[in-house]
């Protein structure tokens, strides 16, 4: 077997048990690896009543026949249960070394099952497996677990840990690794530390067997002017994924501000990825294997946090959710905040969300000072963000409950609250404005996940980018609703495929060269067809799990204010998207999928 | 023309390949070149998006005419469907070349037609035609070239490059070679004189008369 190690750990948690299972080789010709085979075993195994803090819950973490190869930018993993803040698909990928380590050690991934007696992790080395005692790890922060672990195993571990947040359920708790890496849309750390389970530390000898490296070397090294000639790659290769900030903004409105309130902002220039470089950047970084480097190595050299460095240092999503969101245009604050979401172990896109609701409540009068422990939450405000997101990693006062996700918070609160709480199905929107690209309204409405930004990238196509190999030729208006199901089904079919692989989207590598990669990698040939024909079932199967949690058309919608409210500055200005523009790009993308109109797949789809 | 093998094809495209990148008429990412045995339904293509000057038998694609492969590991080039629609539209072409040539497509650019200003650009080249722009990689662009390619040997694709055909590889690269050394020629007349002296009508005439074009 080539780019499969051919080996799945299953870990049992009730019974302290762990056993090494054969790869099963007829699904990985329907479901590839990676999220696939997670989405296929989590189909398969954990029941529709399961809740996700129920020990039959299953998380999955998982890597693909690329993973940890010679091709570039194929240093992540991907993992999947049942998701707190949904009830439904959750998933998240994270880069890194932590994905190479695991298939160094042997394992294309980990199933974790059953709830642990006392606090635990897992030690993984080849095929040495211990279940340790995590008692003193317990309550420790993401940075000093990670530390303490390489400490006591040795440097060369590679650790995927939770944080305080994970242990306390906090719906929408990460999984970080490599010191800042991190798996945290989903909340599926909460369920990491609903089975009490602080980390996985893992170490491999092994070599990644590979068919053909030397051709694949040798292709590689001719199409690596094309690969770094790709727009984003050079962008994010120069600014980090933050370098797509100011366009965005000032092209098309799509940068959320104040909550989704206002289109235009005139200090959303200091936090743009030119000035974060020039003030903020001392260093770039890679995840295993990749020409890019989008990590940014920061450190604050003045003001009140001084002194603070982050190794990975705030991205695209997370200089808008905790910046451009909460009319916060410091820097400094970011990082800080950056800092204590990594240290609690939450997800900055949802830990920004929750923050803004907060605001608004307060600035609308819905909750004061009592509720908040005599803090002002007022917009752009330093001192309530970091408050707020300390309030929240603790647990306590208005962050007890903003801890439950916005969706959940705002039927706390209620008193006309749910208007403004930016969700769908739960999961939390992340950092693009769909009025300023209609079809990434659609993306939202109905990736499985709940608001996924990156399941599709449909605003890539409707910035104007076109992908022949996948019959993409025309660009999209970005304001009409027309052709954007179709559109949208086939990326989303190919963004299952990269994750399936799994190969890091930002590269900028054509469709058409990966099935010769995986062709030279697992010795097996397959076309750009065959692929896509396993990402639709995978998207599909996906959806089946869903559609057994009840989720149904109804819940492909948008959050109120994206339907009602226009933005009245702007490039953005003047859009909504409609419950009739919203039916009919639901109506076209259902019909396009093979759905029935209540957004149900037929069976064979996933055969 | 004797039926070669198909090794022996690709082993041509390749050098045609290199021959073209080393005149600067293909670059490390632009241009692309097919062949096909005689009356075949099938063409082997250069790949897309791998450093042009580098090309290796193993790195070409049998391509069926709707664009399918049928064999090869990389990725087709992106203009597989206008040299398909080409093979469609011309069984006395076996040979593709696209290249980039820089002069001939800057003329184009600029309004300038490719006048006879020597007996090759007469007989070799015959009519020039130039196509509209269509965004590379298109089945549009594909369908107009399908309209443009009847009857010549060559085509002028507007803000792209050159496209020249030929029963065979040899054929094809000596017209779009052709092509660049008329329209160098022309230029570098053009720069000095304005109005650049022509072959003598009754000379193009019989030209023309001679080769029925």
């Amino acid at each position: 077997m080539y780019g499969y190690m051919g080996k799945i750990l299953r870990v049992n948690l009730d019974l302290n048990k762990t056993k090494a299972e054969n790869l099963n080789e007829e699904a990985l010709k329907k479901f590839i690896g990676g999220v696939g085979l997670a989405a296929k075993i989590i189909y398969e195994e954990v029941k529709p009543e399961t809740s996700p803090f129920d020990p039959e819950n299953k998380l999955v973490f998982m890597t693909g026949p690329l993973t940890g190869t010679l091709i570039p930018c194929t240093g992540r993993y991907v993992v999947c249960a049942k998701s707190p803040l949904t009830n439904a698909w959750g998933e998240s990928h994270s880069g890194g070394f932590w994905a190479r380590e695991l298939k160094r050690a042997g394992y294309d991934g980990i199933i974790i099952e059953g709830k642990s007696e006392k606090p635990s992790y897992l030690v993984i080395s080849d095929e040495e497996v211990t279940i340790e005692d995590a008692g003193d790890l317990w309550g420790m922060d993401c940075f000093r677990a990670e530390e303490t672990l390489k400490k006591r195993h040795g440097e060369n571990f590679k650790v995927a840990c939770i944080g305080p947040a994970g242990e306390r359920l906090i719906r929408f708790a990460s999984i970080l690794n490599d010191e800042g890496r991190v798996a945290g849309r989903s909340g599926l750390g909460a369920v990491m530390g609903s089975k009490l389970l602080k980390a996985i530390a893992v170490k491999g000898s092994k070599e990644i067997p590979v068919k053909d490296s030397e051709r694949i070397r040798n292709i590689l090294r001719r199409i690596y002017p094309q690969i770094m000639s790709f727009p984003t790659t050079q962008i994010f290769a120069s600014y980090g994924t933050g370098g797509e900030l100011l366009t965005l903004h000032r092209e098309y409105g799509d940068v959320p501000i104040k909550n989704f309130t206002m289109g235009k902002w005139e200090n959303i220039n200091n936090i743009s990825g030119e000035t974060y470089n020039k003030v903020m950047v001392r260093g770039k970084r890679a995840c295993w294997n990749c020409p890019i480097s989008c990590w940014r190595y920061v450190k604050i050299e003045e003001g009140p946090f001084a002194g603070l460095e982050l190794k990975r240092g705030p991205e695209y999503e997370t200089l808008a959710s905790l910046g451009s969101l909460l009319l916060n245009d410091r820097l400094d604050v970011i990082v800080k905040a950056n800092y204590l979401c990594n240290y609690y172990g939450m997800d900055t896109i949802s830990t920004g969300i929750c923050i803004a609701f907060a605001m608004e409540c307060y600035e609308k009068g819905i909750i004061t000072s009592r509720e908040t422990d005599n803090l002002s939450l007022r917009w752009g405000d330093p001192e309530a963000i970091i408050r707020l997101i300390e309030a929240i990693g603790e647990r306590k006062n208005l962050g007890n409950i903003l801890a439950e996700g916005v969706k959940r918070a705002s039927e706390l609160i209620g008193k006309g609250s749910e208007r403004f709480a930016m969700h769908v199905k739960g999961l939390e929107i992340p950092m693009h404005d769909p009025r300023a690209f209609k079809g990434m309204g659609l993306q939202y409405a109905v990736s499985n996940r709940g608001a996924c930004h990156l399941q599709g990238l449909i605003h890539r196509i409707e910035q104007g980018e076109r992908m022949p190999d996948l019959k993409i030729y025309e660009r999209l208006n970005r304001f009409e609703v027309k052709d954007k199901g179709k559109v949208l089904a086939t990326l989303q079919n190919w963004h299952e495929v990269l994750e399936s692989l799994i190969i890091c989207k930002f590269l900028g590598i054509a469709p058409g060269h990966i099935p010769g990669l995986y062709a030279l990698t697992t010795g097996m040939p397959i076309t750009l067809d065959r692929l896509l024909q396993s990402g639709e079932r995978i998207y599909n199967i996906k959806r089946m799990f869903n559609v057994r949690c009840s989720i149904s058309r109804e819940d492909d919608v948008l959050p109120y204010r994206f339907m009602h409210e226009k933005l009245e500055e702007g490039e953005a200005a003047g859009q909504n998207i409609s419950w009739e523009e919203l039916d009919i790009m639901l109506n076209e993308y259902y019909a396009v999928r093979g759905w029935s109109k209540e957004g149900v797949p037929p069976l064979e789809k996933i055969e | 023309m004797p039926l070669g093998s198909e090794e022996e094809l690709k082993e041509d495209i390749c050098k045609t390949m290199r021959r073209l990148f080393d005149r600067g008429l293909i670059s490390a990412l632009g241009g692309n070149v097919s062949a096909r045995l005689p009356g075949a339904s099938e063409f082997w293509i250069t790949p897309s998006g791998v450093f042009k000057g580098e090309l290796e038998q193993e790195d070409l694609l049998k391509v069926d005419l709707d664009g399918r492969v049928l064999e090869g590991f990389l990725r087709p080039s992106v203009e597989t469907p206008f040299h398909a629609m080409i093979y469609k539209k011309r069984v006395d072409v076996n040979a593709v070349v696209h290249c980039h040539n820089p002069f001939a497509t800057g003329l184009a650019l600029a309004g300038i037609s490719i006048q006879p200003i020597t007996v090759e650009a007469a007989v070799v080249l015959r009519k020039v035609q130039v196509v509209p722009w269509a965004f590379p990689g298109t089945d549009a662009l594909a369908k107009l070239i399908g309209e443009y390619i009847e009857g010549v040997r060559v085509l002028i694709l507007m803000n792209h490059g050159v496209i020249g055909v030929g029963s065979n590889l040899l054929e094809a690269e000596t017209i779009v070679e052709t092509l660049e050394e008329v329209a160098i020629t022309q230029f570098v007349a053009s720069i000095f004189k304005k109005n650049i002296p022509l072959i003598p009508e009754e000379d193009i005439e019989l030209i023309k008369k001679l080769y029925k074009v």
